[in-house]
């Protein structure tokens, strides 16, 4: 038996689905968190011994008209697989808006159970519904639930009426008597949802009463006036995401970070005591500095990332991530995007790709594509440990790094939009209409399940990839091209020191043109967690965490001589990692969205063009700050700079050509 | 002997990587972004970049 799960958007689908399946699918209190369909085995303990029961989670929609490319799954899905019983979830405290998909669920043929979903929202509102009333009005089974709640929230009962509705068989009779007739689907589109609003306007005037007034502000609104100020909302969002990585990177993230990083010391010392002096060398550095140290160095900053997880995770539960769309909106308006590009943006602190996948809910293909192409700017989950590892080494405050890097990201990705719709030609204006959901008190249950589900994705994801890019480097620096084994003090002479140091070149007017930089850039892009794998791997650092470990390595001088870099180089790396290509992975999916190999050769080559300006700009302007200077390679570096700027202001002029040409004949 | 379990132990753990990979892409059907992918072995048709089937 298969049972499809439909509603409205942030109706509390996957909340459901996930509390009647034990799964944790990512969810978030707003709007288009599910873009694709999920399956999923209902309980046993909700099922009473009825057997496998399939239940498949479908991305929300308004209506089986699609607008969105994830509504026209859910349409599909409906219309095509034939589900024996479909669950509709029904927002309680807005039924007269969830109602319309409602009528024309029932008018498929296939048993329909409404689930009126969040009616612990609507007694704390002051609104009372008649479900009986409504089951009546409808001709199906309603049955009240809160599938946030810990406790049975009335899923039981859910599922019982979903087997009994599949069991009876019973066609439910459309509300709408003549939606299903011949007659009807010539009629005019229009003049039936005329009708169809107003028979659920009447259907809600009968079963909703509202003991509050719409007319008066309710302390949410009261909140919104100020969260979402056009003036005040930006410094509110600065001020909330320094907060988020002052715990995360500078306060909690590190005490529990030096925790764990004694841990794998402790396994790393006993692993080396138990094999003994006599371990042959290869092998020595290939487990201990390559397997254990490399994963270890990665993993180490885990505490880092799941703290940060969990805030992130308290603020998308709370509402306030949707309220952020709504502020930006405004500054994504004057690039041709709207605020609806700021979710995928957002969904894209965790990691870029499920971010690139948010983006189908775009509707425009130029948003759509632009938003693929900027999302992988904001820094992910995989990026966070390079940030964390030299905010720690170069700059004494952490939480600065990251803060900055954050919205030099959101600057530049409306900087890059401006260009991009300039490159395209395109003028068309962009339009932003969103359901703000309701403020709450996140749940702390539900943040720490994201955050663990993400943790897990991480150390597998260091158990697997990483482990094998890290057994592999420390081969390649172990031996020379004469598969002899490489002297300690001479690692330049090894396989990795001569592939990666051709590419070194490059780096030199960026500050850090060491192979050792170039080969963790490398390893970088088949994930993100490499680069921080590959610079313990080569420089021969197993603990990031502990400054003091560093500082002994480096024979007492500064931290910094480890690396042999300086503060400002160390900030170019990190702005070249955060605006070029993203990993393979990320960069499959942004194929898959783009559609178009045209925008997605030409997304990469912008993305490393803009990483490796950005990235001489603030080595050479730091280094001239610093030492009153240009540092290396400058004026190779500003003519490669100009020559790639070059080609941008080549393909913006083109375009805005283009467009005038376009405007012209339009006229 | 020591070396002889170091090398088992490096065996083992590139084995049981390499495994986990070659499952996750099994459960892909091949896409090849599983590979540090975190919806590795749980996406959909429609999630994999076409180019990579």
């Amino acid at each position: 038996m298969k049972i499809a799960l439909t509603g409205n958007p942030n109706s509390g689908k996957t909340t459901l689905f996930n509390a009647i399946t034990g799964r944790i699918e990512h969810v978030g209190n707003w709007p288009g968190v599910t873009v694709e369909k999920k399956e999923g085995y209902i309980k046993s303990s909700l099922t009473s011994g009825k057997g496998n029961l399939t239940v498949v989670d479908l991305p929300g929609a308004y209506s089986l008209a699609p607008f969105t490319s994830e509504e026209t799954v859910t349409r599909d899905f409906v219309l095509n697989e034939s589900p024996d019983v479909i669950i509709n979830i029904v927002d309680a405290s807005q039924i007269s808006r969830s109602l319309f998909f409602t009528t024309q669920l029932l008018e498929l043929g296939i048993p329909v159970v409404v689930a009126l979903n969040k009616c612990d929202m609507t007694a704390k509102t002051g609104i009372q519904i008649d479900s009986r009333l409504l089951g009546k009005l409808l001709g199906c089974p309603v049955i009240e639930t809160v599938a946030v709640k810990n406790t049975d929230g009335g899923l039981k009962a859910l599922v019982q009426a979903a087997v009994s509705a599949r069991s009876a068989g019973i066609r439910p009779q459309p509300p709408l008597a003549d939606a299903g007739s011949p007659a009807a689907a010539e009629e005019d589109r229009e003049a039936l949802d005329k009708k169809r609003f107003a028979l659920v306007n009447e259907m809600t005037a009968r079963v909703e009463k509202r003991k509050t007034e719409s007319s008066r502000q309710s302390l949410q609104d009261k909140a919104d006036r100020i969260i979402a100020d056009k003036w005040l909302g930006l410094p509110i969002f600065a001020a909330v995401i320094w907060l988020v990585f002052s715990i995360s990177q500078s306060w909690a993230g590190p005490w529990l970070a030096d925790v764990l990083v004694g841990w794998i010391d402790g396994f790393h010392g006993l692993v080396e005591g138990a094999l003994g002096e006599g371990l042959h060398p290869v092998l020595s550095a290939l487990l201990l500095d390559g397997i254990i140290g490399g994963v270890g160095a990665v993993v180490g900053f885990l505490p880092l990332i799941m703290v940060l997880f969990f805030m992130l995770a308290l603020l998308e539960d709370s509402g306030y991530m949707a309220r952020v769309a709504v502020v930006m909106d405004r500054y994504f308006k004057k690039m041709g995007l709207s605020g609806k590009s700021v979710i995928p943006m957002i969904v894209s602190t965790g990691c870029a790709i499920p971010g690139i996948m948010a983006t189908r809910t775009i509707k425009n293909e130029r948003q759509r594509r632009t938003t693929a192409l900027l999302s992988p700017f904001i820094p992910c989950g995989a990026k966070l440990p390079v940030i964390a590892l030299f905010a720690g080494v170069f700059f004494g405050d952490r939480a600065w790094v990251g803060t900055s890097m954050y919205f030099l990201a959101i600057f530049m990705i409306i900087i890059s939009g401006l260009i991009v719709r300039k490159i395209t030609g395109d003028t068309s204006r962009s339009y932003f209409v969103m359901e703000l959901p309701p403020y709450r008190f996140p749940g702390i249950g539900r943040a720490a399940v994201s955050m663990m589900s993400r943790a897990k994705a991480f150390i597998i994801k260091a158990g697997t990839i990483i482990l094998i890019c890290n057994a592999v480097v420390q081969l390649l620096q172990t031996f020379n091209w004469q598969f002899q084994v490489v002297p300690g003090s001479q690692p330049a002479a090894s396989i990795l020191a001569s592939l990666a140091g051709p590419l070194a070149v490059i780096f030199i007017p960026l500050g850090f043109g060491l192979w050792q930089f170039a080969a963790a850039a490398i390893t970088g892009f088949i994930a993100k967690e490499n680069v921080v794998g590959t610079l313990a791997v080569t420089f021969s650092v197993t603990n990031f965490i502990d400054v003091e470990e560093l500082a002994l390595i480096s024979g007492g001088t500064e931290v910094m001589g480890v690396f042999g870099i300086t503060a400002a180089a160390a900030l170019s790396y990190l702005v070249f990692n955060l605006f070029t290509p993203p990993c393979f992975a990320a960069m499959g999916a942004m194929n898959s969205e783009m559609e178009s190999r045209k925008w997605f050769w030409g997304a990469i080559g912008f993305q490393l063009a803009l990483g490796y300006i950005l990235s001489f700009i603030v080595y050479q302007a730091g280094t001239v700050i610093t030492t009153g200077a240009p540092g290396n390679g400058f004026t190779g570096g500003l003519a490669a700079v100009a020559v790639l700027a070059g080609v941008i202001i080549f393909l913006m002029i083109r375009g805005s050509r283009g467009a005038d040409l376009k405007s012209v004949k339009a006229a | 002997m020591n070396n002889l379990i170091a090398v088992l132990i490096i065996a083992l753990l590139v084995f049981l990587a390499v495994r986990k990979i070659l499952q996750n892409r099994k459960m892909s059907d091949g896409c090849i972004s599983c590979m540090g992918c975190p919806l590795a072995g749980k996406c959909s048709e429609d999630d994999r970049p076409p180019s990579t089937k």
